[in-house]
């Protein structure tokens, strides 16, 4: 099982109202919770909001429209009139809050006891399921490219990867459109929708990530309209960084992992729907099951080097990656195979390979 | 078991694309074993049933891989545990139409805690071509907050490429090394 550390945290956002109990609530959670930390509004689990301040009205009505489904604590005097909000009432110590966050009464709210046994639910027609021919969208494979490379590492910065990466960064902070106006055209990234389009075809795109790019113009666009761009050029927001990754990493390592020794995957990529190496499971799966160096990996695995390279860059640019200090207990119980049992998994493996 | 054949589970609520994934990847067509409701619930339910379904993987040297569909319903769970024994791993499937996909995550999870202790697991989420939320990073979150590692992917149960990756995962989590061209059984 993970270490606890602070992937284990409620995340929580602190809905302003300008009020001296922000700055209070804001130090809290920056210095002294050990149970929550303060998160931008798109990935909070939980929010909290000074209900007694003369702001607080429209701060709330600003938030749950960009976050309508998360659930809000109300610190109040009075309890709210309104019954889907959780009331911490005042006056509030940070003991009380600390203690709320151990306690965390809106999970109860979202985990109740539900018997599995459930009517089927009406769905709208699909194909039979015997036709497994349908156009569903898998992940294809990427083989590496077999120039020889100058250099072993590359700076994400001066590549798309980086320019994407900021404005990424401006997208989800603004939940405004943003356009990155390059040589091929506009790109455009849709934060709530979480969609890039991009009028690129996937040769112009690997094209375009082999070369620094020094001057790109990145500007909001909120006239952009997402439903006026053809349907074949749309991407998942992530499924697009991670593949612009790897085709900008090319089997180098992104610089900025260079000091690093060990790196652990904190998270499985949805390797189903995003762009693969040959290699990418394992390698993964490797890296997953515990913390290890790439030079393990490449000879555990019999894999390229460059491969490993790419899979962590792609992985370091979308946060799945952690760098453990020292060699550290696997966090994942791996079973133990009987020689009989691995020898029949190689023959499935095979099969499910097409081998 | 005997020692040519070992046994994976496909576990999920009702609805969430086992039977489907069992077929894909099955040699011979997917076994379903229905039976009547006999009991108190029959006479208020009487067109209650159970489905258990199982597939068949046929290797070289009369090696076998079994495929056992857990039925979803609750109160059949005495049957997970009889045919949890002996299985290597479970590929659970949450079908993100029901209302709330997080907690049949969760009802899983808890269910088969003592076997996932010791074995391996990996989640497929179907149908988020239909109900996209929750997304993926947000059932990450959820296994994080319970200290859970496991591996978590969208699929598409009619999609013998998805049940495919799926079940490579699986092996893989299992022993990453196992694709090694010159490795011996």
């Amino acid at each position: 099982m993970a270490e606890k550390n602070s992937v284990n945290k409620y995340r929580v956002h602190l809905i302003e109202t300008d009020s001296a109990l922000d700055r209070m609530l804001s130090f809290f959670f920056t210095n002294l919770a050990s149970n929550a930390t303060l998160v931008p509004a798109e990935h909070a689990e939980i929010a909290v909001i000074d209900y007694d301040a003369p702001k607080a009205t429209a701060a709330l009505d600003r938030f749950r429209k960009q976050v309508p489904d998360c659930p809000i604590v109300a610190l109040a005097y009075d309890a709210p009139a309104e019954k889907n909000l959780l009331h911490l009432p005042k006056p509030v110590t940070l003991d009380q809050l600390e203690k709320f966050f151990d306690d965390a009464p809106w999970q109860a709210l979202q985990l109740e006891p539900q018997t599995v046994e459930t009517e089927l639910q009406t769905e709208p027609p699909r194909s039979p399921k015997e036709d497994l021919t349908l156009p569903v969208q898998t992940s294809t494979v990427w083989n590496l490219p077999q120039d020889q490379l100058s250099e072993e590492l590359y700076d994400a910065r001066h590549y798309l990867q980086g320019w994407l990466q900021r404005a990424y960064r401006q997208a989800n902070l603004t939940k405004i459109p943003v356009r990155l106006l390059l040589p091929e055209g506009p790109l455009y990234l849709y934060p709530r929708e979480k969609v890039v389009v991009t009028p690129m075809t996937e040769a112009f795109l690997i094209e375009t990530c082999r070369r620094p790019l020094e001057q790109v113009v990145l500007e909001a666009a909120p006239e952009a309209v997402l439903s006026e761009h053809e349907e074949g050029s749309h991407f998942s927001m992530r499924a697009f960084l991670w593949q612009v990754a790897l085709y900008c990493s090319r089997g180098r390592l992104e610089q900025a992992l260079v000091k690093k020794e060990l790196f652990l995957f904190k998270r499985w990529p949805n390797l189903t729907r995003w762009l693969r190496t040959p290699s990418a499971l394992p390698i993964v799966a490797f890296f997953y099951n515990g913390p290890h160096r790439i030079e393990e990996a490449t000879t555990d695995l019999a894999v390229p080097q460059a491969e490993v390279q790419a899979l962590l860059s792609a992985a370091a640019a979308l946060d799945l990656l952690a760098f453990p200090k020292k060699e550290i207990t696997s966090p994942v119980e791996v079973p133990q195979l009987q020689r009989q049992e691995r020898s029949i998994l190689r023959g499935f493996l095979k099969r499910l390979l097409g081998i | 078991m005997v020692d040519r054949e070992i046994k994976i589970l496909f576990g999920g609520p009702f609805g969430s694309g086992k039977t489907t994934a069992i077929e894909c990847l099955s040699d011979i067509g997917v076994v379903r074993t229905d039976a009547e409701a006999s009991d108190v619930v029959g006479r208020v339910k009487p067109t209650t049933t159970v489905a258990l379904d199982y597939g068949l993987i046929e290797l070289d040297g009369g090696r076998r891989i079994h495929l056992y569909g857990l039925p979803g319903q609750e109160r059949f769970d005495f049957m997970w545990e009889i045919l949890s024994k002996g299985a290597l791993g479970m590929v659970l499937l949450i079908d993100n139409y029901r209302p709330f996909p997080l907690r049949d995550l969760e009802f899983f999870l808890k269910q088969f805690r003592p076997f996932l202790e010791r074995r391996a697991l990996v989640v497929g989420v179907t149908k988020m071509d239909l109900k996209p939320k929750p997304e993926i990073e947000e059932y990450q979150a959820f296994l994080e907050k319970k200290t859970l590692r496991f591996p978590i992917m969208e699929v598409d149960a009619r999609s013998r490429e998805d049940i495919r990756l799926l079940l490579q995962t699986l092996l893989y989590s299992m022993d990453p090394t196992l694709g090694r061209k010159d490795a011996h059984g």
